[in-house]
């Protein structure tokens, strides 16, 4: 039979020659094509940060509670080459997309007050957060922390909000837009939002964002999420944190195809 | 052919097929682990579960897409067509777990249902830069559900032929929307332009694949039509009202067929046996074209998954019951014509002889 006049019925036991060196064609081009894309897609991605995300491994942590701006656990860790104490500010979060005062007994908790807390930890960057499963024991004392925030001065900064939870390596990658959502849903559930700056230099540093006041922004952060933003505030150095006190007004979109600008807050 | 609902009526060549394309998916999961493994250790499992799942389901929407016009262009790849759905189950499975991984990692464990979350975490749908595009995987995953779902024979005999196949072109609303969800999506995140060509080189695949398979259709269409009728004697005018000149006995190949257009209706003219028979050209399984088929053992087989009919009746072989409307053919010298009036599916009609 000529390759013409052969006829494919599939379920006939044998496949005719030239529909079966068809067929032998197109799996060697797959075999040859798919390992190809396979490399390429997974080549040119832009890849992963070195966060790390102690998943599964408990750390037990003593220190000072700090409740204002954000919940932070102040832990000492030894001296400086001058012999000073050196302290370490862990930012406090919640398991899952929740804030810290979702743990039970958390919201009692007082500025100042000793406490040993025991969760995950998650650290990237010179920035370290906690995900505490359980307060392991407090002490009714409060001794206010002595204040060594420093004021930095007004600033105007450039970059992205999400969460620092996911951020610091919880998810890979915690910012752009696949982590859009994911990023909202953490800032509605009170972890602390974040703005990621990264300057010409490719150097990069993180701002919790609070309000002028103090106040808690993420009720009105979501429809910024993800997006290049501008933003002025007073800029302040807490322990190895920096917090951007930011006028609400002054926040704008800064990438391409953006909606129009507008202040963040009524 | 459909006259029990196995679950699957297995073959020689499914199990081949499935086997291979099994081979294909675990292969391409492990090359992709370990690559981003190799090349990206800093990756997450849910990421890179994500991830391998979400490019393979989208790299296997391309294959099953192109291989319907790559046969129409070339049909010796029919064989790719026959288990075709098996492709597309396979393919959902993937794009599933690709949405349920997205779903939990993205949604769950936070002060919203998982679901209200997919569609109210981020409302900018006024904003193609910022819309968002995991509604869109959501949406293409429900048709792909509903394709996978209703691919039995048994959906396709009791949704009618015409339903399930308005239902399984769904797929291109589908594939649009993927498009748009990783343009909108990962394309957003990725700064190589490697990922853009390639997503580009994909659509653009497709795209070619299908404009060159229906154009060549158009011209197959353009042949088909009727043609001038020749000078015939007024007895054989008598004889020949309603009938439309169809083409010359010596144009159609020994148990072949040839497709006519006459006055819209689609007819496949079969040869064989010294004989001529017609009947509608579109199969009762999924609208195969008969007219590319073949009679073997007496039967007109269509070319995709070998369904059968017998040409003096349009009727499948017992214990079958798939049916297709008939044709009056007669011969006059040389010249073939054909009433394109149909007669109800399954009816008997006595072929014409070639004298």
């Amino acid at each position: 039979m000529s390759p013409d006049t052969e006829f494919y019925i599939g379920w006939q036991k044998e496949i005719p020659p030239s529909f079966k060196r068809a067929v032998r064609r197109f799996i060697t081009g797959a075999g040859i094509a798919i390992p190809l894309l396979a490399f390429l897609i997974v080549r040119y991605q832009s890849g992963f940060s070195t966060a790390t995300f102690e998943f599964g491994t408990t750390t037990e942590l003593s220190g000072t509670f700090i409740r204002d701006p954000f919940p932070f656990l102040r832990v000492a860790g030894g001296t400086d080459a001058h012999g000073q104490a050196v302290f370490q500010n862990i930012l406090l979060v919640a398991p899952g997309k929740f804030g810290f005062d979702h743990i039970e007994g958390a919201a009692a908790l007082k500025n100042g007050q000793a406490v040993k807390l025991a969760g995950f930890l998650v650290y990237h960057d010179g920035k370290t957060a906690l995900e505490v499963h359980r307060l392991e024991n407090s002490t009714t004392d409060t001794a206010t922390p002595e204040n060594e925030n420093q004021p930095l001065g007004a600033v105007t900064l450039r970059g992205e909000i999400t969460d620092p939870k996911c951020m610091l390596g919880v998810m890979k990658p915690g910012e752009g837009k696949p982590h859009r959502d994911c990023a909202v849903r953490c800032i509605a559930g009170g972890i602390p939002p974040v703005l990621k700056v990264t300057n010409t230099a490719g150097e990069t540093e993180y701002y919790l964002l609070a309000g002028q006041k103090g106040e808690a922004l993420n009720d009105c952060l979501s429809d910024f999420v993800a997006d290049g933003v501008q933003v002025r505030g007073q800029l302040e150095q807490h322990g190895d944190w920096l917090v951007l006190y930011a006028d609400p007004a002054t926040l704008r979109r800064i990438n391409k195809g953006a909606l129009g600008a507008g202040p963040m807050c009524n | 052919m459909s006259v029990l609902y196995d679950p699957i009526h297995w073959t020689p060549h499914k199990r081949m097929y499935d086997r291979l394309m099994l081979s294909f998916v675990a292969g391409y999961l492990l090359l992709f682990g370990v690559l981003q493994l190799a090349l990206h250790p800093q990756i997450t499992a849910e990421t890179l579960i994500i991830r391998a799942t979400g490019t393979l389901a989208f790299l296997m929407l391309h294959i099953i897409l192109s291989i319907g016009p790559l046969c129409r262009l070339y049909p010796k790849f029919l064989p790719l067509l026959y288990n075709r759905r098996h492709l597309g189950v396979t393919m959902f499975l993937l794009a599933l777990t690709h949405g349920i991984f997205n779903l939990v990692q993205f949604h769950a464990l936070g002060n919203a249902d998982p679901l209200v979350s997919l569609f109210g975490s981020n409302t900018q749908y006024g904003s193609l830069a910022r819309f968002p595009f995991q509604a869109l995987g959501f949406f293409a995953l429900i048709i792909l559900f509903l394709m996978a779902a209703t691919s039995h024979d048994f959906w396709l005999k009791n949704l009618t032929p015409p339903v399930w196949k308005a239902l399984h072109m769904g797929v291109y609303g589908a594939y649009a929307m993927l498009v748009l969800h990783v343009m909108l999506g990962v394309i957003q995140l990725e700064k190589s332009p490697v990922l853009t060509g390639l997503t580009g080189l994909g659509m653009f695949t497709v795209i070619g694949l299908h404009v060159m398979a229906a154009w060549k259709q158009a011209q197959k269409e353009a042949g088909a039509s009727a043609r001038k009728q020749p000078p015939l004697e007024t007895q054989q005018e008598d004889t020949l009202r309603g009938f439309v000149y169809a083409c010359e006995v010596a144009e159609i190949p020994d148990n072949r067929a040839k497709l006519l257009i006459l006055e819209g209706e689609n007819i496949a003219l079969f040869k064989y046996d010294g004989k001529l028979s017609a009947v509608h050209n579109l199969c009762k399984h999924q609208n195969g074209p008969l007219s590319e088929g073949k009679v073997i053992d007496g039967c007109i087989t269509c070319p995709w998954h070998g369904y059968q009919y017998l040409p003096e009746n349009g009727q499948s072989p017992p214990p079958f019951e798939e049916k297709v409307c008939t044709y009056d053919v007669q011969v006059h010298g040389s010249s073939v014509f054909v009433n394109p009036k149909p007669y109800p599916e399954g009816t008997s009609r006595p072929p014409a002889l070639i004298v």
